[in-house]
């Protein structure tokens, strides 16, 4: 894995998360983590110190809301989007794919002679 | 997959706050994911100690370990603390309050107009002064409370915490008179060339409408603030 190649990836950690979390609908830490590295299959390395400083900050943004299970002999802490956090995810994957289209765009140019 | 007894659960409690998280709810989600970790460390290779799995996920963590979380957490939760400060702002620029507000800001205006130029900076440096040492004492009273509210208690909320000790409120505070004692200001105000009665009479309003939202009106709401932002919280505290 590059160095760049991560640099990359952590850009779009906070979209990821949305997106997960809009497919998934509730998700625990523990079990984003190991999603975020299936996905990005161990090219992005975001380390545990990375992901929940994201969640809770998107938490304090109105973006996600928690709630909390008791689970075996221990409490559990979910993440789900509010409605802010539902449009928020509309509109951050809009913006990644012009993004991507205008990356495709500079490294594959369409060469055409008019 | 194996399952985490009690000990072994308080055993990571006790090894979040060894490694500096006071919170009780960072350290609950925490604990949970070093224990989800752990299991499933257990499960594929059953030879490997508790111990050995905990470190081994601690390490993932990075060098600085948790406490980059805690920091970036407390970040989080200034932003979330001052939008309610703001939320209850907003009340007093609707009517009828703003009638008030507005008054007030005029009435200041019209006394600092009628004070000698040379003695009324003196008279904003001296207001100032004297909101910032009110801040000042009720922190010290408030700080009191929860020390003594956390001592039989020995669970900690950072939102707990910030409301009684009012945030970053105090550092801001004390930076207004420092700022104003610089000379370009005093100079610009000797200038006239600013509308600085009416700029003063807006700052000492504004600065009195958010020592006393943050001063009383948070901390009366501070449990409801509480419940809303921590669902455990109810759970915890009334057990």
């Amino acid at each position: 894995m590059s160095m760049g190649n991560s640099k990359l990836y952590k850009g779009s950690l906070n979209t990821i998360i949305l997106k997960l979390l809009d497919e998934r609908g509730k998700m625990y830490g523990y079990e984003i983590t190991q999603k975020v590295k299936e996905l990005t299959k161990g090219e992005l390395n975001i380390t545990e110190g990375a992901l929940y400083p994201a969640l809770h900050k998107l938490e304090a943004e109105g973006l996600l809301d928690v709630e909390i299970a008791k689970v075996d002999n221990r409490l559990r802490k979910y993440y789900k989007l509010t409605e802010a956090g539902e449009k928020e995810t509309v509109n951050r994957l809009q913006e990644l794919e012009e993004f991507i289209r205008s990356m495709q765009n500079l490294v594959n140019p369409n060469w055409s002679i008019s | 997959m194996p399952r985490l007894s009690d000990s072994e659960i308080q055993e990571l409690y006790a090894f979040t706050r060894k490694h500096n998280v006071v919170y009780f709810d960072l350290q609950t989600e925490l604990v949970d994911h070093l224990a989800n970790s752990i299991e499933e460390q257990m499960f594929l290779d059953s030879q490997i100690s508790f111990n050995e799995a905990l470190n081994k996920e601690y390490k993932k963590f990075g060098v600085f370990g948790f406490l980059d979380v805690v920091e970036k957490k407390r970040k989080a939760m200034s932003l979330r603390y001052w939008k309610v400060v703001l939320g209850f702002m907003k009340t007093y620029f609707k009517p009828p309050k703003i009638l008030l507000v507005f008054s007030f800001i005029f009435a200041l205006t019209m006394i600092f107009k009628a004070i000698n130029i040379e003695h009324r900076y003196n008279v904003y440096f001296s207001l100032l002064l004297i909101i910032s040492f009110g801040v000042l004492t009720f922190r010290f009273i408030s700080d009191k409370k929860y020390n003594k509210e956390t001592l039989n208690n020995s669970k900690q909320w950072l939102l707990k915490e910030q409301i009684y000790s009012f945030c970053n409120y105090v550092h801001i505070i004390n930076l207004i008179p420092i700022m104003l004692n610089l000379t370009f200001v005093s100079d610009l105000i000797a200038a006239k060339l600013m509308f600085e009665e009416l700029f003063f009479a807006i700052l000492i309003t504004t600065l009195m409408m958010l020592s006393y939202i943050i001063i009383f009106v948070v901390p009366q709401k501070a449990e409801k603030l509480l419940e809303e932002t921590y669902p455990e919280y109810k759970l915890i505290t009334k057990n």
